[in-house]
Formats: structure tokens, C-alpha cells, sequence
């Protein structure tokens, strides 16, 4: 491994609370939500909500996988990650999380883009990050591509 | 990407967005014993917060009651009651909102996965008042939402009474 700690300095910013309306994806409607808020570093700070299927990926490469769930009525109860905006200046969310579904098992995994439809609601607050050294930061109001 | 139909008919905007601010952070420690919907809400109140984003970050209950929703799917007309589960069940993760409901009341919503004294995993979503702390205390961190928050308000398109973020608060 020759890969180095890589350290970014910042400050927290604006918080934005979202709710996300049935039948989207949940990483691109996040996604989505952050852009249009002009939002291009952030942090989940809470989201809950449930989906009408689910699936979650786990480990890399060769090792790489997908548990899929099948609902409805599949609780998200932990949802946590990031977004970082792309090389085409739009933010790219990277989250993990467990789910429940209706019988109680739990799961839990990476969401998988494009695979995890919200099913009633979906509530989640993200706070902007700042980084020091940012080179295009957005102003206020201002959306993303 | 299978999609579902609700009671009523898709309402715009998709994605409801309300930008505010922080109105302050705090670790909350809530003793053994605790009911978490009551003594969660009375120490936010007592610190003037209305609205906020939850962070379950460490502890255990001793009592959980977990919601059973009424089925998207064609379940029973007639809901069961909530979900009860007596023991210790250390927490592994959670996250909550608080916001307010018509009446001007605190609502607040919250999620958790646990194990249980068995080691299986157990979560859902919890109902406020029938969970209570258990010996290990419950930590959570506040982050207080200025100037946007969340009301519960009947949604049409669900034809059910969910969270709906606001600016202005």
C-alpha cells in the first residue's frame, strides 16, 4: 500500500433540510437535493425514511457485492456518508447505512445507485462542508450543474 | 427500479428543500431509565430548541417498542400494535428528527438498530415513549436547525401525516 493519509482542512456550513418524495432514488435524489441547494461538500447529519426495495452493496473488486431486499415496507434506521462533488462539478454521495424489512431482519450495506426507490418518505438534514482550500466555492442561492 | 403507487397523485415538487442554519450542537447523555421520547423533548425544550437533527450515537435500552407500519404492500386493514422487546439491546445506530406537529407540539421520529441479548439484530422505527434507557445511558448529539426546519403536515400524495421541511422557522 503506498496510498497517504490525506488530511482537508474546513469548516462546517449551511444546513439544509430535504425531503425526498416517493418513487426517486435515494442516492441521486440526495444528490439531486444537495446540487439544487448549491451544496457541493457535505455531511449527513440524520435522514430516516423507508424505501419499496433495497439494495446494498459490499466489498471491492473481485470481492464485490450485492444484497438486494425486496419490500415494501423497508425502514431505513441508520444512513450515514458524504458528498463530494465530481470532476463535472456536481456532488457525487457516497452512503452507507443499515435497513430493516418487514419481517425485522436487518441488512445493511452501501446503497446502490439507482436501486433503492424511496417508498413514503425520505427526511435527511446535510450540512455543508467547507474546505479551506475549495477553489470554486458556490455563493448563496447559486445551484449546481 | 420497481416503483410503488400511492392513494394519491404524485405532487411537485419531488425533492422539498429548506436552507437554514446551525443554531448550535450538543452531547446529550440521557440517564438509565429515561424515557427517551420525555426526557429528550424536555431537554431540548429547556434549551429553547424546536427543531433538530439526531445523531444515536452510543448506549443501550432496556425496554424498545418499534412501530409496525400499515402495509404498502396489501397488509392487514387493521394495524398491529407496536413491535415490544424486553432486555437490554445495546445500541448499534440510530438517527432521529425532531420538528413540530400541527398543534405546535414537538414531533419527533426516530430510527435505531440494536442487539439484542441474544446478539441478533433488532431495529424499527421507535415510538418516543415506549422506549426507555437502559443501564448504559443513551448519548446522542443535537445539531439544532435555524431558519428551516420540519412540520408534520398531511400528505396527499401518501395520504399519511409526514414531516415536511420549511424555511423561516
Amino acid at each position: 500500500m503506498d496510498h497517504e493519509t490525506q488530511f482537508e482542512a474546513g469548516r462546517q456550513g449551511r444546513l439544509v433540510a430535504i425531503r425526498l418524495k416517493p418513487n426517486q432514488d435515494l442516492v441521486e435524489g440526495i444528490e439531486r437535493a444537495a446540487g439544487e441547494s448549491g451544496l457541493r461538500y457535505a455531511t449527513l447529519r440524520s435522514g430516516i425514511g423507508s424505501l419499496v426495495d433495497a439494495a446494498l452493496g459490499y466489498g471491492s473488486g473481485e470481492h464485490a457485492g450485492v444484497t438486494t431486499v425486496e419490500g415494501p415496507d423497508i425502514e431505513i434506521l441508520t444512513l450515514a456518508g458524504e458528498l463530494r462533488t465530481d470532476d463535472n462539478g456536481r456532488p457525487h454521495a457516497y452512503l452507507q447505512g443499515t435497513i430493516a424489512d418487514a419481517e425485522a431482519r436487518i441488512y445493511g450495506g452501501r446503497f446502490v445507485r439507482g436501486a433503492n426507490p424511496i417508498g413514503i418518505t425520505l427526511e435527511l438534514v446535510l450540512q455543508e462542508w467547507l474546505p479551506e482550500e475549495d477553489e470554486d466555492p458556490v455563493e448563496e442561492g447559486e445551484e449546481l450543474p | 427500479m420497481r416503483l410503488i403507487k400511492h392513494p394519491g397523485r404524485p405532487t411537485e415538487p419531488r425533492r422539498v428543500i429548506a436552507r437554514g442554519r446551525s443554531g448550535g450542537e450538543w452531547r446529550i447523555a440521557l440517564p438509565p431509565g429515561a424515557e427517551l421520547g420525555a426526557a429528550l423533548i424536555a431537554a431540548l425544550q429547556a434549551r429553547g430548541v424546536e427543531q433538530a437533527a439526531l445523531q444515536l450515537l452510543s448506549g443501550s435500552f432496556d425496554r424498545l417498542e418499534l412501530e409496525v407500519s400499515d402495509s404498502l404492500g396489501g397488509g392487514p386493514a387493521e394495524p398491529a400494535g407496536p413491535r415490544k422487546l424486553e432486555g437490554a439491546a445495546t445500541l448499534v445506530g440510530g438517527a432521529g428528527i425532531l420538528g413540530r406537529d400541527a398543534e405546535g407540539g414537538a414531533c419527533l421520529r426516530c430510527r435505531a438498530t440494536v442487539v439484542d441479548r441474544s446478539g441478533r439484530l433488532e431495529g424499527g422505527a421507535l415510538v418516543p415513549a415506549g422506549c426507555r434507557v437502559g443501564a448504559d445511558g443513551l448519548v446522542l448529539q443535537v445539531l439544532a436547525l435555524a431558519g428551516a426546519g420540519f412540520f408534520a403536515v398531511h400528505d396527499a400524495e401518501t395520504d399519511r401525516t409526514l414531516l415536511q421541511p420549511v424555511e423561516g422557522t
